[in-house]
């Protein structure tokens, strides 16, 4: 009783950002719970869109506590694990990342159902709402840097959800992705490099932490940059949510404005995916890229041009934007936004390409603009 | 051949002649030594030039309103050039003559250059053609001009191009016969000079229609993909359409064709249309393209007879190139089985 007393009382301070997640760790602790985290950009303030989707709800609540953060209390009937303890618990907050306009951070200890609920609610909001994704090499990177900053003496990683990109069906012209979870108990650097051998990525990788002197926790990171932590609140923030807002403020900031209708003289404004090595030299290669984009469900692909160079047209289905893909080097493919070429479609379109075909470095394009 | 295998392969030579002319066209555009775009050169597609009174009538005494270069060029230290692109000639070298004869109206002090009085003292005039058929197209020319079928007063050249690969995608230009009046880019062409695609590729993604028409399933897919797609993704069902489900969309051919010539044109190289410089596409096109929309049951007129609107039912079609290509050799010829498309084959 005394910890849902104590639960309660969290609930009832108006947090600061910077309270928040400290006093969130606190929280983990006492009651044996985990955070889990969404961070997302939007166009406007959840605060305006919230309240009006997702499932219907019994009641909610919804309140500015202190520095934009906002709390929210929402009951909804029918969650498979609905107990009075459940619905007690299902708050959570919201609030616009300091540094980056439009980024914003959903944190809640409630259970997964309720969470899934919520993330899903954020992606029907598309395409005013945005989530990420996180490289393979770049998830390496903040782990690596997790585990040398917060002085992590162990990391073990205990289950991990991953996908294999395969090579085109012959008869369909079409590549695969297969999907599989296993229990690698593995190292790091190990892992990792298993599954880049296996030309694969980690969709969710969970692991447990352990610090040299104290404390513990089990800590889960996905593709789509949803955290989700038992401990070591403040670090696991620090390590993975920050530089989650921040990728995802760059990615704004990359993919944004490349409609050649935003522009008064119509030009192009390209994007390159750089592979770092002739990724694209054998024909085979531009084969299974073809093939890879094919699998792209969300669009109509058509095949201007297969070999040796690629030109292929891409045309959104969700809203309109239309993109020539050019492969006319063997380390690159160049997406040349026309008319309409939206942020959450270039997102889309890229991370379809790094999902099915291989990961690259995205960059401008250097050429000339006509 | 299949039939849609043609349509794939015009598709192909369409594509590959703007391709050619922008990069032909940079050799002037560009500075080698400054690496910038010059503002001083003038270049242009499609452009309606006057003959003089000596060229104005044909030999069998019609009269010639205008001739109509694939690409001309406007140089600063008067290196001008008009030119045409042929990718391929017929089987049949009785026909060759059509082309020459064509060439030769350009070798006239022609009037309607994009310049204050119209006319330039003297240009050269090239003749762009596939790697493949140079050397048969220069012999032919050689024993034409012998037989004094042929003849230029003006610099005339023929320039080879192919698409090829060497690390990199590329176009390599090279002079098969003749000379230009600049010598520097004569002699540069003479051993030969690859330009990088990507280097063009801006021009490529902005410029897919040029003054000849276009495959008719190529124009379509231009248009469902850019005009009706866009009129379509208004609507709020858009987003969530099912595989039978359409949105309905209401579209005159002058939006279509104007929209085209503003976004897919070589307008955005030369500038604001004259009267010596039409607008491409021309409505009749366009009205062709929406009659296979009207064939394929994605359309109807709201006038059979007047042509001037329709009601397009857009759905999402997966491919919609290849879609149009299979519905255009249905009605040419016999279904087409297993196709392999030009540029597609890995092999």
């Amino acid at each position: 009783m005394a910890a849902f007393d104590f639960l309660d009382s969290f609930y009832l301070d108006h947090h600061t950002r910077r309270e928040l997640v400290r006093e969130l760790d606190g929280v983990l602790a006492a009651h044996r719970l985990t955070a889990r985290v969404l961070p997302f950009y939007s166009y406007e303030h959840p605060a305006i869109w919230l309240p009006r989707y997702g499932r219907p709800l019994l009641a909610e609540s919804v309140a500015e506590t202190a520095e934009g953060v906002w709390q929210f209390e929402r009951t909804a009937p029918g969650y498979p694990s609905d107990d009075e303890a459940a619905l007690r618990d299902r708050h959570f907050f919201i609030y616009e990342h300091e540094a980056y306009a439009g980024v914003y951070v959903l944190i809640t200890v409630a259970d997964s159902h309720f969470f899934l609920d919520l993330c899903r609610t954020v992606e029907r909001r598309y395409p005013n709402t945005v989530t990420t994704f996180v490289k393979h090499q770049r998830l390496l990177r903040l782990l690596t840097e997790f585990r040398e900053r917060c002085g992590i003496a162990q990391l073990t990683i205990t289950k991990a959800s991953h996908r294999a990109r395969h090579g085109v069906d012959e008869r369909t012209g079409e590549s695969h992705v297969i999907p599989s979870v296993s229990w690698p108990k593995m190292g790091l650097e190990e892992a990792f490099q298993w599954l880049y051998d296996q030309n694969g990525w980690f969709q969710t990788i969970e692991f447990t932490a352990r610090r040299e002197h104290t404390g513990q926790a089990r800590i889960s990171l996905g593709r789509r940059g949803v955290v989700r932590t038992t401990g070591l609140f403040p670090e696991v923030f620090s390590c993975f949510v920050e530089p989650i807002c921040k990728l995802i403020h760059e990615n704004v900031g990359l993919f944004s404005g490349r409609s050649r209708r935003d522009r008064p003289d119509l030009s192009v404004r390209p994007l390159v995916i750089d592979f770092g090595v002739d990724q694209l030299r054998e024909p085979d290669e531009r084969r299974r890229l073809i093939g890879a984009m094919r699998r792209l469900k969300t669009a109509s692909i058509s095949v201007l041009h297969g070999n040796p160079y690629v030109h292929l047209c891409v045309s959104d289905y969700y809203d309109g934007s239309v993109f020539d893909v050019w492969v006319l080097s063997p380390r690159e493919v160049t997406i040349v936004p026309q008319m309409k070429g939206t942020y959450q479609a270039i997102e889309r379109l890229i991370h379809h390409i790094f999902d099915t075909y291989a990961e690259g470095h995205i960059k401008e394009y250097e050429g000339r603009a006509a | 051949m299949s039939a849609a295998q043609d349509i794939w392969n015009e598709i192909s030579d369409y594509r590959d002649t703007i391709h050619a002319i922008i990069g032909f066209l940079n050799f002037y555009r560009f500075d080698h030594k400054l690496r910038v775009l010059r503002d001083d050169v003038t270049v242009f597609q499609g452009r309606r030039l006057k003959p003089s009174p000596a060229k104005g009538v044909t030999a069998e005494g019609n009269p010639v309103k205008h001739v109509t270069p694939d690409f001309g060029v406007m140089h600063v230290l008067g290196r001008h050039v008009l030119g045409d692109v042929k990718k391929s000639f017929p089987q049949d070298q009785e026909l060759w003559q059509d082309a020459f004869r064509q060439l030769m109206s350009y070798d006239d002090h022609l009037t309607g250059w994009p310049c204050p009085t119209g006319c330039v003292e003297s240009h050269d005039v090239v003749l762009l053609t596939h790697q493949t058929r140079a050397v048969r197209v220069r012999d032919y020319l050689v024993a034409m001009e012998a037989a004094g079928e042929v003849a230029f007063e003006r610099p005339f050249a023929i320039i080879s191009f192919n698409q090829g690969r060497n690390g990199e995608e590329h176009y390599f230009f090279q002079k098969q016969h003749g000379g230009l009046s600049d010598k520097d880019l004569d002699d540069l062409l003479y051993e030969g000079r690859a330009v990088m695609m990507k280097v063009f590729l801006a021009e490529y993604s902005t410029v897919k229609l040029y003054d000849a028409p276009p495959p008719m399933p190529y124009l379509a897919w231009l248009i469902w993909e850019n005009v009706i797609n866009q009129k379509a993704e208004g609507d709020p069902k858009y987003a969530r359409l099912r595989a039978r489900q359409k949105v309905v969309v209401e579209v005159t051919v002058a939006e279509i064709a104007k929209e085209l010539e503003g976004d897919f044109s070589f307008r955005r190289l030369h500038g604001d249309n004259t009267d010596y410089q039409p607008s491409i596409p021309p409505k009749e096109w366009c009205v062709k393209a929406c009659d296979l929309f009207v064939r394929c049951k994605l359309a109807e007129w709201f006038d059979e007879a007047k042509k001037e609107k329709m009601r397009v039912y857009w759905r999402r079609i997966h491919d919609t190139l290849d879609y149009f290509v299979q519905a255009c050799a249905e009605e040419t010829g016999p279904p087409p089985g297993q196709l392999q498309l030009p540029g597609q084959s890995v092999d």
